[in-house]
Protein backbone atom coordinates (compact mmCIF):
# COMPACT_ATOMS: atom_id res chain seq x y z
CA UNK A 1 0.00 0.00 0.00
CA UNK A 2 1.42 3.38 -0.73
CA UNK A 3 1.77 6.63 0.80
CA UNK A 4 -1.67 8.27 -0.44
CA UNK A 5 -3.43 4.98 0.81
CA UNK A 6 -1.87 4.49 3.70
CA UNK A 7 -3.12 8.09 4.21
CA UNK A 8 -6.30 7.71 2.94
CA UNK A 9 -7.75 4.80 5.06
CA UNK A 10 -5.60 6.59 8.39
CA UNK A 11 -7.78 9.84 7.69
CA UNK A 12 -10.98 7.93 6.82
CA UNK A 13 -11.01 5.69 10.40
CA UNK A 14 -10.43 9.05 12.30
CA UNK A 15 -13.14 10.17 11.01
CA UNK A 16 -15.18 7.36 11.71
CA UNK A 17 -13.70 7.42 15.43
CA UNK A 18 -14.64 11.65 15.42
CA UNK A 19 -18.29 10.24 14.30
CA UNK A 20 -18.97 7.42 16.90
CA UNK A 21 -17.77 10.06 19.42
CA UNK A 22 -20.04 12.66 18.12
CA UNK A 23 -23.31 10.72 17.82
CA UNK A 24 -22.89 9.66 21.47
CA UNK A 25 -23.04 13.67 22.46
CA UNK A 26 -26.34 15.08 24.38
CA UNK A 27 -28.30 16.76 21.50
CA UNK A 28 -27.21 20.52 22.72
CA UNK A 29 -23.43 19.52 22.37
CA UNK A 30 -24.03 17.77 19.29
CA UNK A 31 -24.78 20.80 17.73
CA UNK A 32 -22.20 22.78 18.80
CA UNK A 33 -19.68 20.30 17.20
CA UNK A 34 -21.79 20.13 13.71
CA UNK A 35 -20.55 22.65 12.26
CA UNK A 36 -16.87 21.65 12.83
CA UNK A 37 -17.75 17.95 11.78
CA UNK A 38 -19.37 19.06 8.16
CA UNK A 39 -16.41 21.10 7.99
CA UNK A 40 -14.32 17.85 8.49
CA UNK A 41 -16.33 15.43 6.11
CA UNK A 42 -15.88 18.31 2.92
CA UNK A 43 -12.04 19.03 3.66
CA UNK A 44 -11.69 15.09 3.46
CA UNK A 45 -13.64 14.79 0.51
CA UNK A 46 -11.72 17.37 -1.07
CA UNK A 47 -8.71 15.58 -0.51
CA UNK A 48 -10.01 12.44 -1.90
CA UNK A 49 -11.34 14.25 -4.86
CA UNK A 50 -7.27 15.87 -5.12
CA UNK A 51 -6.00 12.33 -5.02
CA UNK A 52 -8.25 11.25 -7.67
CA UNK A 53 -7.23 14.40 -10.28
CA UNK A 54 -3.75 14.48 -9.62
CA UNK A 55 -2.01 11.23 -8.21
CA UNK A 56 0.49 10.52 -5.52
CA UNK A 57 0.44 14.25 -3.41
CA UNK A 58 1.66 12.79 -0.04
CA UNK A 59 5.33 12.03 1.59
CA UNK A 60 6.32 10.26 4.51
CA UNK A 61 6.45 13.21 6.75
CA UNK A 62 2.53 13.51 5.87
CA UNK A 63 2.38 10.20 7.55
CA UNK A 64 3.93 10.44 10.54
CA UNK A 65 1.78 13.39 11.26
CA UNK A 66 -1.10 11.58 10.68
CA UNK A 67 -0.59 9.05 13.04
CA UNK A 68 0.00 11.73 15.74
CA UNK A 69 -2.98 13.49 14.83
CA UNK A 70 -4.60 9.56 15.57
CA UNK A 71 -3.44 9.43 18.95
CA UNK A 72 -5.15 12.99 19.87
CA UNK A 73 -8.29 11.71 18.07
CA UNK A 74 -8.13 8.93 19.97
CA UNK A 75 -8.12 11.05 23.08
CA UNK A 76 -10.67 13.11 22.68
CA UNK A 77 -12.93 12.04 25.61
CA UNK A 78 -15.43 15.47 26.05
CA UNK A 79 -16.91 17.96 23.72
CA UNK A 80 -14.12 20.48 24.22
CA UNK A 81 -11.75 17.76 23.45
CA UNK A 82 -13.61 16.51 20.20
CA UNK A 83 -13.39 20.01 19.00
CA UNK A 84 -10.01 20.49 19.18
CA UNK A 85 -9.58 17.09 17.93
CA UNK A 86 -11.48 18.23 14.67
CA UNK A 87 -9.74 21.47 14.76
CA UNK A 88 -6.54 19.82 14.24
CA UNK A 89 -7.49 17.05 11.93
CA UNK A 90 -8.91 19.98 9.70
CA UNK A 91 -5.88 21.80 9.45
CA UNK A 92 -3.74 19.00 8.53
CA UNK A 93 -6.30 18.76 5.50
CA UNK A 94 -6.61 22.26 4.22
CA UNK A 95 -3.30 22.81 3.82
CA UNK A 96 -3.30 19.73 1.41
CA UNK A 97 -6.52 20.63 -0.92
CA UNK B 1 -24.48 -6.98 -11.71
CA UNK B 2 -22.99 -9.32 -13.73
CA UNK B 3 -26.12 -10.34 -14.38
CA UNK B 4 -27.55 -6.98 -15.57
CA UNK B 5 -24.34 -6.71 -17.56
CA UNK B 6 -24.95 -9.92 -19.87
CA UNK B 7 -28.46 -9.17 -20.11
CA UNK B 8 -27.59 -6.02 -21.66
CA UNK B 9 -25.37 -7.62 -24.07
CA UNK B 10 -28.16 -9.85 -24.73
CA UNK B 11 -30.01 -7.13 -26.49
CA UNK B 12 -26.65 -5.50 -28.25
CA UNK B 13 -26.14 -9.14 -29.66
CA UNK B 14 -29.11 -9.31 -31.31
CA UNK B 15 -28.47 -5.97 -33.42
CA UNK B 16 -25.24 -7.41 -34.20
CA UNK B 17 -27.01 -10.49 -35.53
CA UNK B 18 -29.76 -8.22 -37.68
CA UNK B 19 -26.60 -6.03 -38.81
CA UNK B 20 -24.66 -8.50 -39.99
CA UNK B 21 -27.19 -10.34 -42.41
CA UNK B 22 -28.11 -6.76 -43.75
CA UNK B 23 -24.52 -5.01 -44.16
CA UNK B 24 -23.48 -1.91 -45.66
CA UNK B 25 -21.96 1.30 -44.80
CA UNK B 26 -25.33 2.65 -42.67
CA UNK B 27 -24.83 -0.43 -41.08
CA UNK B 28 -21.48 -0.02 -40.40
CA UNK B 29 -22.37 3.27 -38.86
CA UNK B 30 -25.10 1.81 -36.69
CA UNK B 31 -22.56 -1.12 -35.43
CA UNK B 32 -20.47 1.72 -33.78
CA UNK B 33 -23.28 4.01 -33.02
CA UNK B 34 -24.81 0.45 -30.79
CA UNK B 35 -21.11 0.24 -29.40
CA UNK B 36 -20.89 3.79 -28.21
CA UNK B 37 -23.89 3.17 -26.44
CA UNK B 38 -23.06 0.14 -24.85
CA UNK B 39 -20.05 1.97 -23.81
CA UNK B 40 -21.65 5.16 -22.37
CA UNK B 41 -24.81 2.67 -20.36
CA UNK B 42 -21.68 0.35 -18.84
CA UNK B 43 -19.73 3.27 -17.95
CA UNK B 44 -22.17 5.21 -16.83
CA UNK B 45 -23.05 2.19 -14.52
CA UNK B 46 -19.45 1.76 -13.40
CA UNK B 47 -19.42 4.98 -12.36
CA UNK B 48 -21.86 5.50 -10.87
CA UNK B 49 -21.25 2.17 -8.70
CA UNK B 50 -17.74 3.90 -7.84
CA UNK B 51 -19.08 7.18 -6.68
CA UNK B 52 -21.72 5.28 -4.30
CA UNK B 53 -18.96 3.01 -2.44
CA UNK B 54 -17.00 6.61 -2.15
CA UNK B 55 -20.17 8.98 -0.48
CA UNK B 56 -20.60 6.03 1.69
CA UNK B 57 -16.84 6.01 2.80
CA UNK B 58 -17.98 9.02 5.00
CA UNK B 59 -21.76 8.74 5.80
CA UNK B 60 -22.91 8.23 9.04
CA UNK B 61 -26.39 5.91 9.85
CA UNK B 62 -29.50 7.33 9.53
CA UNK B 63 -31.30 8.52 13.20
CA UNK B 64 -33.85 5.73 14.64
CA UNK B 65 -36.95 7.50 16.11
CA UNK B 66 -35.57 5.71 19.51
CA UNK B 67 -32.26 7.47 19.26
CA UNK B 68 -33.90 10.71 18.41
CA UNK B 69 -36.04 10.22 21.40
CA UNK B 70 -33.04 9.74 23.64
CA UNK B 71 -31.16 12.54 22.27
CA UNK B 72 -34.67 14.49 23.28
CA UNK B 73 -33.98 13.21 26.94
CA UNK B 74 -30.22 14.89 26.89
CA UNK B 75 -32.33 18.48 26.69
CA UNK B 76 -32.17 20.85 29.39
CA UNK B 77 -34.47 23.48 27.84
CA UNK B 78 -37.17 23.94 25.80
CA UNK B 79 -37.13 22.74 21.97
CA UNK B 80 -36.30 25.80 19.91
CA UNK B 81 -36.20 26.39 16.22
CA UNK B 82 -32.42 26.18 15.55
CA UNK B 83 -32.95 22.85 17.15
CA UNK B 84 -36.10 21.41 15.51
CA UNK B 85 -33.97 22.56 12.08
CA UNK B 86 -30.86 20.56 13.25
CA UNK B 87 -33.00 17.74 13.60
CA UNK B 88 -34.74 17.92 10.23
CA UNK B 89 -31.67 19.03 7.90
CA UNK B 90 -28.83 18.40 10.12
CA UNK B 91 -27.95 14.86 9.05
CA UNK B 92 -28.67 14.98 5.31
CA UNK B 93 -26.44 17.90 5.01
CA UNK B 94 -23.53 16.37 6.53
CA UNK B 95 -24.07 13.59 4.46
CA UNK B 96 -24.22 15.93 1.37
CA UNK B 97 -20.81 17.80 3.03
CA UNK B 98 -18.86 14.66 1.34
CA UNK B 99 -20.23 14.58 -2.22
CA UNK B 100 -17.23 16.85 -3.68
CA UNK B 101 -15.02 13.56 -3.93
CA UNK B 102 -17.19 12.16 -6.52
CA UNK B 103 -17.08 15.93 -8.23
CA UNK B 104 -14.19 13.83 -10.76
CA UNK B 105 -16.68 10.42 -11.08
CA UNK B 106 -19.51 13.06 -11.94
CA UNK B 107 -17.33 15.09 -14.57
CA UNK B 108 -16.29 11.68 -16.03
CA UNK B 109 -19.58 10.20 -16.45
CA UNK B 110 -20.85 13.40 -18.63
CA UNK B 111 -17.98 13.63 -20.98
CA UNK B 112 -18.80 10.02 -21.64
CA UNK B 113 -22.58 10.76 -22.03
CA UNK B 114 -21.09 13.60 -24.32
CA UNK B 115 -18.95 10.92 -26.18
CA UNK B 116 -21.70 9.39 -27.39
CA UNK B 117 -23.80 11.62 -28.39
CA UNK B 118 -20.81 12.09 -31.20
CA UNK B 119 -22.44 9.21 -32.82
CA UNK B 120 -26.24 9.75 -32.48
CA UNK B 121 -26.65 10.75 -35.88
CA UNK B 122 -24.00 8.95 -37.76
CA UNK B 123 -25.68 6.26 -39.39
CA UNK B 124 -27.32 9.41 -41.54
CA UNK B 125 -24.31 10.83 -42.34
CA UNK B 126 -22.61 7.17 -42.79
CA UNK B 127 -19.12 7.19 -45.19
CA UNK B 128 -18.95 11.14 -44.97
CA UNK B 129 -19.01 11.23 -41.28
CA UNK B 130 -15.42 9.29 -41.52
CA UNK B 131 -13.40 12.10 -40.14
CA UNK B 132 -15.21 13.06 -37.68
CA UNK B 133 -15.41 9.51 -36.02
CA UNK B 134 -11.50 9.61 -36.46
CA UNK B 135 -11.44 12.76 -34.20
CA UNK B 136 -13.60 11.09 -31.69
CA UNK B 137 -10.24 8.90 -31.03
CA UNK B 138 -8.39 10.90 -28.84
CA UNK B 139 -11.35 11.39 -26.79
CA UNK B 140 -12.04 7.94 -26.40
CA UNK B 141 -8.78 7.12 -25.49
CA UNK B 142 -8.23 9.39 -23.22
CA UNK B 143 -11.80 9.06 -21.50
CA UNK B 144 -10.43 4.81 -21.17
CA UNK B 145 -7.62 5.93 -19.82
CA UNK B 146 -9.26 7.92 -17.03
CA UNK B 147 -11.62 4.70 -16.55
CA UNK B 148 -8.62 2.70 -16.11
CA UNK B 149 -7.23 5.02 -13.73
CA UNK B 150 -10.35 4.95 -11.72
CA UNK B 151 -10.15 1.40 -11.45
CA UNK B 152 -6.17 1.46 -10.74
CA UNK B 153 -6.88 3.46 -7.81
CA UNK B 154 -9.44 0.97 -6.41
CA UNK B 155 -7.08 -1.42 -6.69
CA UNK B 156 -4.53 0.23 -4.92
CA UNK B 157 -6.44 2.04 -2.34
CA UNK B 158 -6.34 5.71 -3.41
CA UNK B 159 -9.67 5.95 -3.83
CA UNK B 160 -11.69 4.50 -0.57
CA UNK B 161 -14.74 2.76 -0.89
CA UNK B 162 -16.12 1.68 2.12
CA UNK B 163 -19.18 0.98 4.19
CA UNK B 164 -19.05 3.70 7.00
CA UNK B 165 -22.29 3.50 8.30
CA UNK B 166 -22.13 -0.25 8.77
CA UNK B 167 -18.69 0.47 10.61
CA UNK B 168 -19.98 2.85 13.18
CA UNK B 169 -22.71 0.41 14.18
CA UNK B 170 -20.37 -2.10 14.71
CA UNK B 171 -18.10 0.04 16.77
CA UNK B 172 -21.15 1.15 18.69
CA UNK B 173 -22.53 -2.18 19.08
CA UNK B 174 -19.25 -4.01 20.00
CA UNK B 175 -18.66 -1.09 22.65
CA UNK B 176 -21.89 -1.37 24.15
CA UNK B 177 -21.67 -5.20 24.28
CA UNK B 178 -18.10 -4.97 26.08
CA UNK B 179 -19.44 -2.71 28.34
CA UNK B 180 -21.69 -5.49 29.48
CA UNK B 181 -21.33 -7.46 32.56
CA UNK B 182 -19.20 -10.74 32.05
CA UNK B 183 -21.98 -14.07 30.88
CA UNK B 184 -24.02 -15.43 28.46
CA UNK B 185 -25.51 -12.42 27.08
CA UNK B 186 -22.15 -10.59 26.97
CA UNK B 187 -20.97 -13.53 24.90
CA UNK B 188 -23.36 -13.48 22.74
CA UNK B 189 -23.45 -9.85 21.73
CA UNK B 190 -19.22 -10.17 21.23
CA UNK B 191 -20.17 -13.38 19.34
CA UNK B 192 -22.77 -11.16 17.20
CA UNK B 193 -20.21 -8.03 16.58
CA UNK B 194 -17.59 -10.97 15.36
CA UNK B 195 -20.19 -11.84 12.66
CA UNK B 196 -21.02 -8.53 11.84
CA UNK B 197 -17.60 -7.48 11.66
CA UNK B 198 -16.69 -10.37 8.88
CA UNK B 199 -20.07 -9.68 6.78
CA UNK B 200 -18.73 -6.25 6.80
CA UNK B 201 -15.19 -7.10 5.27
CA UNK B 202 -17.07 -9.13 2.55
CA UNK B 203 -19.49 -6.56 2.05
CA UNK B 204 -16.75 -3.91 1.58
CA UNK B 205 -14.58 -6.18 -0.85
CA UNK B 206 -17.59 -6.79 -2.58
CA UNK B 207 -18.32 -3.07 -3.44
CA UNK B 208 -14.36 -2.48 -4.54
CA UNK B 209 -14.95 -5.43 -6.68
CA UNK B 210 -17.59 -4.57 -8.46
CA UNK B 211 -17.24 -1.23 -9.11
CA UNK B 212 -13.49 -2.34 -10.16
CA UNK B 213 -14.85 -5.10 -12.57
CA UNK B 214 -17.79 -2.85 -13.91
CA UNK B 215 -15.11 0.05 -14.14
CA UNK B 216 -13.09 -2.70 -16.52
CA UNK B 217 -15.92 -3.76 -18.54
CA UNK B 218 -16.31 -0.68 -19.90
CA UNK B 219 -12.81 -0.26 -20.60
CA UNK B 220 -13.04 -3.62 -22.41
CA UNK B 221 -15.72 -1.81 -25.01
CA UNK B 222 -14.31 1.16 -24.33
CA UNK B 223 -10.93 -0.26 -26.05
CA UNK B 224 -13.40 -2.00 -28.96
CA UNK B 225 -14.94 1.46 -29.54
CA UNK B 226 -11.47 2.70 -30.25
CA UNK B 227 -10.08 0.76 -32.62
CA UNK B 228 -13.19 0.55 -34.78
CA UNK B 229 -12.81 4.20 -34.90
CA UNK B 230 -9.47 4.02 -35.83
CA UNK B 231 -9.96 1.52 -38.80
CA UNK B 232 -13.24 3.11 -39.44
CA UNK B 233 -13.12 4.13 -43.06
CA UNK B 234 -10.83 0.79 -43.83
CA UNK B 235 -12.96 -2.22 -42.28
CA UNK B 236 -16.04 -4.28 -43.84
CA UNK B 237 -19.21 -4.48 -41.19
CA UNK B 238 -17.85 -8.11 -40.82
CA UNK B 239 -15.01 -7.04 -38.99
CA UNK B 240 -16.54 -4.54 -37.18
CA UNK B 241 -18.99 -7.04 -35.83
CA UNK B 242 -16.28 -9.68 -35.33
CA UNK B 243 -14.32 -6.89 -33.42
CA UNK B 244 -17.53 -5.97 -31.04
CA UNK B 245 -18.41 -9.74 -30.27
CA UNK B 246 -14.63 -10.04 -29.49
CA UNK B 247 -14.65 -7.00 -26.78
CA UNK B 248 -18.10 -8.78 -25.25
CA UNK B 249 -16.80 -11.81 -24.89
CA UNK B 250 -13.35 -10.35 -23.51
CA UNK B 251 -15.96 -7.99 -21.20
CA UNK B 252 -18.13 -11.33 -20.06
CA UNK B 253 -15.06 -12.76 -18.67
CA UNK B 254 -13.97 -9.96 -16.36
CA UNK B 255 -15.41 -11.06 -12.97
CA UNK B 256 -15.40 -9.39 -9.57
CA UNK B 257 -12.18 -11.21 -8.20
CA UNK B 258 -8.86 -9.89 -7.40
CA UNK B 259 -6.89 -12.20 -9.65
CA UNK B 260 -9.27 -11.82 -12.74
CA UNK B 261 -8.89 -7.87 -11.88
CA UNK B 262 -5.57 -7.31 -11.94
CA UNK B 263 -4.76 -9.77 -15.29
CA UNK B 264 -8.00 -7.58 -16.83
CA UNK B 265 -6.36 -3.92 -15.65
CA UNK B 266 -2.95 -5.33 -17.25
CA UNK B 267 -4.05 -6.26 -20.10
CA UNK B 268 -6.09 -3.17 -20.16
CA UNK B 269 -2.90 -0.78 -19.65
CA UNK B 270 -1.01 -2.41 -22.14
CA UNK B 271 -3.56 -1.93 -24.89
CA UNK B 272 -4.07 1.81 -24.14
CA UNK B 273 -0.35 2.18 -24.09
CA UNK B 274 -0.23 0.65 -27.87
CA UNK B 275 -2.71 3.00 -29.03
CA UNK B 276 -0.57 5.74 -27.61
CA UNK B 277 2.38 4.72 -29.33
CA UNK B 278 0.06 3.75 -32.80
CA UNK B 279 1.82 5.36 -35.77
CA UNK B 280 -2.00 6.48 -37.27
CA UNK B 281 -3.19 7.86 -33.79
CA UNK B 282 -0.05 9.67 -32.95
CA UNK B 283 -0.92 12.84 -34.75
CA UNK B 284 -4.20 12.56 -33.45
CA UNK B 285 -3.34 12.55 -29.83
CA UNK B 286 -2.10 16.25 -29.73
CA UNK B 287 -3.06 16.84 -26.18
CA UNK B 288 -1.05 14.70 -23.61
CA UNK B 289 -2.90 12.03 -21.79
CA UNK B 290 -3.60 12.68 -18.54
CA UNK B 291 -2.68 10.21 -15.65
CA UNK B 292 -6.37 10.74 -13.67
CA UNK B 293 -9.71 12.02 -14.90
Amino acid sequence: MDNDAEMLKRMGTQITDLQVKYRALPLKEQMAVYPALKQLVEDYARYQAKLLMIGVITTEEDLKEVKLLKKAVDSAANQMDLLAAIGKVISFIVVRV
Amino acid sequence: MTHRVHGSWLGLSWVLLVLAVSGCTEEKALALQSAAMQYRDQAVRALALTAYGVRASTAMPARTPDQLADKLKTLDRPIDASTLEFLLTGEAELARAGDVATQPLDALRERVIAFSAIFDNLPRGSYLAKDEVKRAVPIALRMNQSLLNVAAQIDAGTLRIADNPRRIEIIEDTNAAISMPPGEKRDKALQRAALDMVDLSARERQMQMEANANLLQAAEIGNAVIGLARNYDQVALKDVLNALNDALALAGRISPESQSIKRSLARLQGATKAWEEDPVLKPLLAQPIPLNP
